[in-house]
């Protein structure tokens, strides 16, 4: 008897059995064998991170992808550049300062870089307790809908004026890095931190700017120029 | 029925690779295209039967030539 096609129904069964069990295995999930052909914000829906993030564990390829850190061409010039991937949210002067909100997806890139050259003036925690008082947030433009929110705030001195770059988390994910120091000079476009499942990255300018980047825009992290610097960086 | 002279027929092996293939094209095509659940269902639904009864048409004509 002839085993050769008894072989190949075998092999041809098998791998039915592997794609029917892997499609009902993680279904409404993508199954590792969709995977591979799918676009990043495809392979891994939001409803399945939300729940990696409630049990604490992540699919290794999940992690891979969310710990890239791609170099940047960064633009010369006196302006400010975006300090994170995302969409900008909103753009709100209140007083002198004009705050620039970004927000980041699951998808996009979390390391946050350096608006503008300076000198790492301060790097304050706020937020880092539920119990704290409710008003804290209430007269904050970017805080407006965040529940819980947690935030390391890197203030930069430069001949501009005094830039802050906020990096703003919920309370439940509570995981920012920031890695640089207080009297550390740092240039535009400079790594200086990196929220882990964060949301939302702000950065109060001191400054007039002849444009502002739209609403819903996407930008890209010590790259996208976000508004000009008068020449010289001295505003006032 | 599904086995016979020391091997699975072949019409059973086909059949289940047929619909392993199905459904991991439909998975990839709820995904990706968006045309909504209720057509994409209606679509992929009608492509299916007609490749299956293609595959039916061609076991029963070679059973009828053997």
């Amino acid at each position: 008897m002839r085993r050769g096609p008894l072989l190949l129904q075998c092999l041809i069964l098998a791998l039915s059995a592997a794609i029917l069990v892997s499609e009902a295995w993680n279904f409404p999930y993508p199954s590792p064998l969709v995977r591979p052909i799918l676009s990043p914000r495809q392979r891994w829906p939001e409803a399945q991170i939300k729940e990696w993030v409630e049990r604490g564990t992540y699919e290794p390829g999940f992690v891979a992808f969310f710990m890239r850190d791609p170099d940047r061409n960064i633009p010369p010039g006196d302006n400010l550049v975006s300090p994170a991937d995302g969409v900008i949210k909103e753009v709100v002067r209140v007083a002198d300062t004009l705050y620039f909100v970004v927000g980041l997806s699951f998808w996009d890139v979390h390391v946050v870089r350096s608006p503008l050259s300076g000198t790492v003036s301060d790097i304050e925690e706020q937020g880092l307790t539920i119990f704290r008082d409710r008003s804290e947030s209430a007269d904050q433009v970017y805080l407006k809908g965040k529940a819980g929110p947690v935030q390391k705030i890197v203030s930069i001195s430069s001949p501009a004026g005094e830039f802050k770059v906020r990096l703003i988390t919920s309370w439940w994910a509570s995981r920012i890095k920031v890695s640089v120091r207080i009297g550390q000079h740092i240039d535009k476009g400079q790594r200086i931190g990196r929220i882990l499942l964060g949301s939302t990255v702000v950065v109060d300018a001191p400054v007039t700017t002849s444009f502002i980047p739209e609403v819903k825009s996407r930008v890209v992290a010590g790259e996208t120029v976000i508004a000009n610097l008068p020449p010289g960086g001295v505003t006032k | 029925m599904i086995w016979r002279n020391g091997k699975f027929r072949w019409s059973f092996v086909v059949a289940l690779a047929y619909f392993a293939l199905s459904i991991y094209l439909f998975d990839f095509a709820w995904r990706v295209v968006n045309v909504g659940f209720i057509k994409l269902v209606l679509i992929s639904g009608s492509a299916f039967a007609v490749g299956a009864a293609l595959l039916i048409w061609f076991f029963l004509s070679r059973r009828a030539h053997d």
